[in-house]
C-alpha cells in the first residue's frame, strides 16, 4: 500500500503526464518549501491571470501556455520570489521552489534536537523568531533588532555599546537568560552582550517568553533569548563595513570553507567603534552655582568592541556528524560618561574587558538507535579592568570644575580594579525519538565560575584588598522533556522537569575579619505545553512553567564593602502561563498571545543610610496581551505591526514593601513601560534578469509614557514621568548580483526627537549610516 | 427659499452653540496660605522618593502626598523663612528652593549646583544674605551662599583640616553662634574611624575661614545630618551640645561647647551608652529640661538594614541621666527619620516612622503624655517645619 503522503507527492506528477497527453499546453507542477525543506502551504502562485495556492504539502500545478513565463510566488511569511521559465509545447515541468523566511515570522520554533541539519522539529513552546539575515545589510545591533519584537522592550542608556536591559512580557534583568547555540552568553566573555554582538554572526534569534525549552539549560525566570550562529553555506565569504554619525564604524567578516564536505574551517568576527558624541540637553552651573541649559556633545563616551572566532572541524564522519574546535578572542573598551540619571558627567572613568575562549563541540544524529547527541565543552578567561582614580569633577562642557581630595568619579574609594574570571562550561544534550510521535530530550549544563582580583587603590582606602579573595560558583542545570504527538487530535504535548542547583564559596567581612562563606541551593522547575494545529492555517497554544532564578554571586556575597552578604537569599520563582492563537493566510497572518506571570522572592537591593543588601522583596502579578499582524497587500510590500500591553501589579507583602501601609498593594509597578508597539513597512522589488535588488523600509517604535514613581503619590502636574516616545527610522538598499554586493543607507531617529528609555538619560538623536556588504559564495 | 432655510439653520446652530458655550470666565482657585511644610518618603520597594507638601495648619487626621512635589531622588529638607530647600542625594550636589504659591502648590524658585559633590550634607542659614552648606563626596569646602538671591557667594576652604591617613572625610551637622559656625567633622580610614575622637571645625562666619579644628576623645563620630536627624543642640544659655555616635572603643555621648568658648568643655561629658544602656543617636533640646535622643535596640544593625531599630528616650542633659523610654512607642528609623519640633509651649511634635506607621506624635509638655496627632502617607517623614 502506498503511503498517503507518497500518493499526494506523486499526484501532481501524475497530473502532469495525464494533462500533457490530453492537451497541447504546458503543465507546470512542483513543490514549495522553506529552507528547512518543510512544505509551504497556501503560497500564492501567479502568472498573468492564472493564480493558485499550494496545498498542505506545498504542492501545486498550473496549466500554462507555452512561452517565457514568470511565476510570482508569495506567502505572508516568506520573501516573494519570481521564477522565470521558458515553456515549450508538450513539455512537463517540475519546479522545486524554496522560499526565504521574512525577518520575523509567526512560525513555530525550530528546536535543535541534535544539531545536525534537517534534525529539526516543530515545538509547542511559542517563541518569536527573527531571521537575522534581513539585517546583514542594515546598521543595527542585535539589541535593536530584538527591540522590534512583540512583548519585548530593550532599554538602553546611550549610544552604541551602552548598557541594555531586556524585558520579556514584563520580567526584566537577570530573570532573562541569553544563549548562543545553547551556550549561555555569560560564558562567552566580552563583546558577546546583545548590545555589542553583531547580527552578522547570527542566523536567527529565538525569543522565548516565559516558558523555556529544556535545551536551554539555565535558571531563566521570565524567558530566554537564543542566537543561532550562521551555518548558511559550505563555502562563503561575507564582509560588511558601515560608517555612521558620531564617528561610528562597524566591520564584520564571516566565512566558511568546506573541503569535500568532510573538513571545514570557519571564521567570523566584528569590530565596532563609536565616539558616541551625540548632542544632549544638559544643565551647567554658572559662576553663581545656578544651572543654565546648554546643548553639548557627549565628551567621554567612546566605545570599542571586537570579536574574532576561528573554528575548524569535520563533518559526516563515522563518529560525528559535526565536530569542531575553536578559539574566540574578544574585547570591549568603554568610557563611562555619566551617572545613572545623567546628571553628573565623568571625564576619566572607563572599563575594559578581554576574553579568550576555547571550545570543542560535537554532534551525532545516530549515536545509537533513535538517539542523537550534542556536546559542548568550553573554557574562558576574562580580564576586566575598571579604572576610576581621577580626582577631577567635570561639568557637561568637558571642563574640570572642581578637584576632590578623595573619592573617584563613581566610587568613594577610587578603583584600579582588575578582575580575573575563569569559566568552564560543559553541555550535553541527548534526544531519543523512536518515531515522529514520541521524543525524549535530556539536557545537562554544568558551569564553574572563579573570580579573583586586585585593586591597590581600593586596598589603600580600605586597608585590605578584598578583591584578592577568590569567589567560586558552581552551577548544575538539568532538564528532561517528553514530547508526544497525538496524531488523531493533531495535538502535541511537551512535558518537562528541571533541576537547578548551585554551591558557592565566598567570604564576608565581619568587623575587620574575613570569614569564609559557603552557600548552596537546590530548586526544581517544571513545565507543560500543548499545541493544537488542526490545519495549516490555524494554531493554538497553551503553556505553563514553574520557573526559577538562582541568586548570583554578587547578590549572595555583596561587594564586601557597602553591599553586605545575605546568606538567607532564596531563589526567585515564577508561575508563567502563555496562551496563543495564530492564523495564517496567503496574504496576511496574525497572532494574539496572552501571558500571566506570578513572581515571588524577586531580589532587589535594599539600601540604608550607609549599607545595602540584596533581599527577597518583590512579589508581582503580570498579565498582558501582545498581538502581531503581518500583511502583504502586494507581492512587493510587507507591513508588520505589533503591540503589547502589560499590567504589572504589585503583590508585595506589607513586611517587604518598605511601606507601613498597604496602599501600594495591587497598584501598577512604576518605571516599567506598559504599552508599546512597533511597525514596519518594507518594499522589495524582486530580482530581475540581472538579479539586482532594491529594498526600502520604514519603521516606527512607540512607547507610551509612564511614571517613574507610584501613580498615587504627588500632584499630577509635578510628577516625574518618562515621556512617550515615537522613534522613526528608514533605510534603503540596492543589491547587485543577487545580493552579492549591497549598498544601504539609513536614517535613524528621523524626526530627531529626544529619546529616553530611562528617566533623564538621553539617547542619540538623528543619525545617518552607510553600509557596504560583499557576499561571495 | 433654500437659502433662507440654510441661513435659518446656521443661525440656529450658532444659538445652540452659544447656549452650550462653557462658562470660561476666569475663576481663580481659592487662595491657600501655607504655614507648614513636610517632606515624606513614599513608595514601596524599590520605587520610593521624597514628596514636599505644604499645609495651612495641622488640623487634619491624615496627610497625603497628593498635593506634593515629587523629587527625582531622595532629598532632605531645610527651611528659611517662608521657603524650603531640598538637598537631593546623588551627584552633582543640588539644592532646590521651593516656594508655595497662593494655591498651595510647591513651585521651584531656583537651584544651586556644585559639580563633583554628591550632596549638600548640612545647611545653616545665618541671615537673609548669608548661609552655609557643606558638601559630601570629597570636596574640601563649605559653600557660602546668599539665601535671598540664591546664588553662591564664596566658600570656606577646608584643606587646613584634612588629615593624613583619612581615606574620606565627612562634614555633617552645623550650628552657628556668635559669629562662629561649628561643623561636625568625621574622618574615615576605610570603613573605620581614623581616630576614635569627635571633631568639630570652628569657622569664622565673617571671614569664611576655618579658625581651628577641635577634638574630644571621650566620644567619636559626629556623623549624622539632614533634616531628619540631628546631632547639634543650642540651649537657652548659648551652650552647644553635640552628640557623637561612638565607636567600638568609645561610647556614644554628648560633649559641650560653652557659650563664648570655641573649645570642648572638659568638665562635661554625658556617657549616653552608660546612661541608656546602649548607643544612641540624635539629640533634641527644647529647654526646661526637655531633651530627647533615640537609643538603638539591636546594636548589630545600627543602620537599620532590617527595619526600624531605635526607640525614643528622654534624657537629662544637666544630670547626665536617662529618664527612660518614651511611652510605649514602636521602634522607629532613628538613623534616617526621627525628627522633633517645638512650635509652641504646649507640645513637642515628633515623627514616629516605624514598620507599621508613619505618623506625627505629640508630646504634651504639661504632663508628658504621648499621643498620635495625625498619620502621614508614605514610609517616613524626613522633615517638617513651620514656615515663618
Amino acid at each position: 500500500m502506498i503511503p498517503t503522503a507518497l500518493q499526494k507527492s506523486f499526484l501532481p506528477l501524475l497530473l502532469v503526464f495525464v494533462c500533457n497527453a490530453a492537451i497541447a499546453q504546458v503543465i507546470v507542477a512542483g513543490k514549495i518549501t522553506n529552507k528547512n525543506n518543510e512544505p509551504v502551504s497556501n503560497a500564492s502562485l501567479q502568472t498573468g491571470e492564472i493564480k493558485m495556492l499550494s496545498n498542505e504539502e506545498g504542492l501545486f500545478n498550473l496549466t500554462l501556455p507555452s512561452g517565457r513565463k514568470t511565476i510570482y510566488v508569495s506567502h505572508i511569511s516568506y520573501h516573494p520570489k519570481a521564477v522565470e521559465q521558458v515553456l515549450k509545447d508538450g513539455d512537463s515541468v517540475w519546479l522545486s521552489i524554496q522560499l526565504q523566511s521574512v525577518y520575523k515570522t509567526l512560525q513555530e520554533v525550530q528546536v535543535q534536537t541534535s544539531g545536525a541539519p534537517g534534525a529539526v522539529g516543530k515545538h509547542p513552546i511559542a517563541a518569536t523568531i527573527i531571521e537575522a539575515k534581513r539585517y546583514y545589510s542594515r546598521s543595527a545591533n542585535t539589541a535593536d533588532i530584538i527591540n522590534t519584537a512583540a512583548g519585548v522592550r530593550v532599554r538602553q542608556d546611550g549610544g552604541l555599546g551602552s548598557r541594555a536591559e531586556f524585558s520579556l512580557n514584563g520580567i526584566t534583568g537577570k530573570g532573562i537568560k541569553y544563549f548562543l547555540d545553547g551556550i549561555p552568553l555569560d560564558y562567552l566573555g566580552a563583546a558577546s552582550g546583545l548590545n555589542t554582538l553583531s547580527p552578522s554572526v547570527i542566523e536567527r534569534i529565538e525569543i522565548y517568553k516565559g516558558v523555556v525549552p529544556v535545551e536551554l539549560g539555565a535558571d531563566a525566570l521570565g524567558g530566554a533569548i537564543q542566537m543561532i550562529s550562521r551555518k548558511d553555506l559550505p563555502k562563503y565569504l561575507d564582509a560588511t563595513y558601515s560608517i555612521g554619525s558620531f564617528n561610528t564604524h562597524r566591520v564584520s567578516l564571516n566565512s566558511r570553507y568546506s573541503l569535500k564536505n568532510k573538513l571545514y574551517v570557519a571564521g567570523n568576527g566584528f569590530f565596532n567603534y563609536s565616539d558616541n558624541d551625540y548632542k544632549v540637553d544638559v544643565e551647567i552651573p554658572n559662576a553663581s552655582g545656578n544651572p543654565e541649559k546648554h546643548r553639548v556633545r557627549r565628551f567621554h563616551d567612546k566605545f570599542k568592541s571586537f570579536w574574532l572566532n576561528a573554528e575548524a572541524g569535520g563533518t559526516q564522519t563515522a563518529w560525528a556528524d559535526v565536530f569542531g574546535v575553536g578559539l574566540i578572542r574578544s574585547g570591549v573598551e568603554r568610557e563611562i560618561q555619566n551617572n545613572i540619571v545623567m546628571t553628573q558627567p565623568y571625564g576619566r572613568t572607563n572599563v575594559e574587558e578581554n576574553t579568550i575562549t576555547s571550545y570543542a563541540k560535537w554532534s551525532k544524529k545516530n549515536l545509537l538507535r533513535h538517539l542523537a547527541g550534542v556536546a559542548y565543552i568550553g573554557y574562558n578567561r576574562s580580564n576586566r579592568h575598571f579604572l576610576d582614580t581621577s580626582l577631577n569633577a567635570y561639568t557637561w562642557d568637558g571642563k574640570i570644575a572642581n578637584r576632590r581630595f578623595s573619592g573617584g568619579e563613581i566610587s568613594g574609594s577610587r578603583n584600579d580594579l582588575r578582575l580575573h574570571t575563569d569559566n568552564v562550561i560543559g553541555r550535553l544534550n541527548l534526544t531519543w525519538s523512536k518515531d515522529s510521535l514520541h521524543s525524549v530530550n535530556a539536557n545537562i549544563v554544568y558551569t564553574t565560575y572563579t573570580r579573583k582580583g586586585e585593586d591597590a587603590v581600593a586596598e589603600n582606602f580600605y586597608g585590605k584588598d578584598f578583591y584578592n579573595y577568590p569567589t567560586q560558583l558552581r552551577k548544575l542545570v538539568t532538564g528532561l522533556a517528553y514530547q508526544h504527538l497525538f496524531s488523531t487530535l493533531k495535538l502535541t504535548s511537551v512535558s518537562s522537569v528541571k533541576a537547578f542547583s548551585f554551591d558557592a564559596d565566598g567570604f564576608s567581612i565581619v568587623g575587620n575579619d574575613i570569614k569564609a562563606n559557603q552557600q548552596n541551593t537546590l530548586q526544581y522547575g517544571a513545565s507543560q505545553a500543548f499545541k493544537w494545529q488542526p490545519n495549516a492555517s490555524f494554531l493554538a497554544r497553551v503553556a505553563y512553567e514553574y520557573a526559577t532564578r538562582l541568586p548570583d554571586e554578587y547578590e549572595l556575597f555583596g561587594d564586601f564593602i557597602l553591599v553586605r552578604p545575605n546568606p538567607n537569599l532564596t531563589p526567585e520563582i515564577s508561575h508563567n502561563i502563555n496562551t496563543g492563537l495564530q492564523l495564517n493566510h496567503p496574504k496576511w497572518s496574525t497572532a494574539v498571545s496572552g501571558f500571566y506571570r506570578s513572581t515571588d522572592n524577586i531580589i532587589y537591593l535594599r539600601s540604608s543610610q550607609f549599607y545595602a543588601q540584596y533581599q527577597n522583596l518583590l512579589k508581582a502579578k503580570i498579565t498582558g496581551v501582545e498581538a502581531e499582524c503581518t500583511v502583504r497587500p502586494h507581492p512587493y510590500f510587507i507591513l508588520n505591526v505589533n503591540g503589547t500591553y502589560q499590567n504589572i501589579i504589585n503583590k508585595t507583602s506589607l513586611l517587604n514593601s518598605g511601606s507601613p501601609d498597604g496602599r501600594y498593594y495591587n497598584l501598577r509597578l512604576p518605571n516599567i513601560p506598559y504599552l508599546f508597539g512597533n511597525g514596519e513597512l518594507s518594499f522589495q522589488l524582486p530580482a530581475g534578469k540581472r538579479q539586482n535588488r532594491f529594498q526600502w523600509w520604514y519603521n516606527v517604535n512607540y512607547v507610551h509614557w509612564f511614571y517613574l514613581y507610584w501613580s498615587l503619590d504627588g500632584r499630577p502636574d509635578l510628577k516625574v514621568t518618562i515621556p512617550s516616545q515615537v522613534v522613526q527610522n528608514t533605510g534603503t538598499s540596492y543589491g547587485l548580483k543577487n545580493g552579492s554586493y549591497v549598498l544601504s543607507a539609513e536614517v535613524h531617529n528621523m524626526a530627531d526627537v529626544k529619546v529616553y528609555d530611562n528617566f533623564s538619560v538621553q539617547r542619540p538623536g538623528r543619525s545617518f549610516h552607510l553600509k557596504l556588504r560583499a557576499f561571495i559564495k | 427659499m433654500k437659502k433662507w432655510n440654510l441661513s435659518f439653520l446656521f443661525v440656529a446652530a450658532l444659538a445652540v452653540l452659544w447656549s452650550c458655550k462653557k462658562d470660561d470666565s476666569p475663576t481663580s482657585p481659592e487662595a491657600v496660605e501655607i504655614n507648614y511644610a513636610f517632606a515624606n518618603v513614599a513608595g514601596a520597594s524599590p520605587n520610593a522618593t521624597t514628596y514636599v507638601t505644604g499645609t495651612k495648619d495641622l488640623n487634619f487626621t491624615n496627610l497625603t502626598t497628593g498635593n506634593g512635589a515629587e523629587q527625582a531622588n531622595f532629598a532632605s529638607m531645610w527651611r528659611y523663612k517662608q521657603d524650603v530647600y531640598l538637598t537631593a542625594s546623588g551627584a552633582p550636589a543640588t539644592m532646590t528652593r521651593y516656594s508655595f504659591d497662593n494655591t498651595g502648590k510647591p513651585v521651584v524658585a531656583g537651584k544651586l549646583v556644585v559639580p563633583g559633590a554628591n550632596t549638600f550634607s548640612s545647611v545653616e542659614f545665618i541671615n537673609d544674605s548669608v548661609a552655609f552648606a557643606s558638601v559630601g563626596g570629597g570636596l574640601a569646602r563649605v559653600v557660602r551662599f546668599h539665601p535671598t538671591e540664591f546664588r553662591i557667594t564664596g566658600e570656606v576652604n577646608l584643606t587646613p583640616i584634612l588629615k593624613t591617613g583619612a581615606t574620606s572625610t565627612f562634614y555633617l551637622g552645623m550650628k552657628s553662634r556668635s559669629g562662629k559656625l561649628f561643623m561636625g567633622v568625621h574622618y574615615f580610614n576605610g570603613p573605620n574611624p581614623l581616630y576614635d575622637s569627635a571633631y568639630v571645625a570652628v569657622i569664622d562666619i565673617a571671614q569664611s575661614k576655618v579658625d581651628k579644628l577641635i577634638a574630644d576623645g571621650r566620644t567619636c563620630a559626629i556623623f549624622q545630618s539632614g533634616s531628619s536627624v540631628n546631632a547639634f543642640a543650642l540651649d537657652a544659655t548659648g551652650d552647644i551640645y553635640i552628640l557623637g555616635l561612638g565607636s567600638a572603643k568609645v561610647p556614644s555621648g554628648i560633649v559641650r561647647i560653652k557659650n563664648g568658648e570655641t573649645n570642648f568643655d572638659p568638665s562635661y561629658f554625658f556617657d549616653l551608652k552608660a546612661a541608656a544602656g546602649k548607643d544612641c543617636r540624635n539629640l533634641w533640646h527644647f529647654g526646661n529640661g526637655l531633651t530627647f535622643t533615640t537609643r538603638v535596640v539591636e546594636p548589630s544593625d545600627p543602620f537599620e538594614l532590617n527595619g526600624p531599630n531605635y526607640e525614643f528616650y528622654k534624657i537629662d542633659l544637666a544630670n547626665k541621666t536617662s529618664l527612660g523610654k518614651l511611652s510605649t512607642l514602636p521602634k522607629v528609623f532613628g538613623s534616617s527619620a526621627a525628627t522633633m519640633r517645638k512650635f509652641d509651649d504646649n507640645e513637642i511634635l515628633f515623627v514616629v516612622a516605624g514598620a507599621n506607621e508613619n505618623a506625627m506624635y505629640s508630646f504634651k509638655i504639661s504632663d508628658g503624655s504621648v499621643s498620635r496627632k495625625f498619620t502621614m502617607a508614605g514610609n517616613r517623614c524626613t522633615g517638617f517645619y513651620k514656615l515663618k
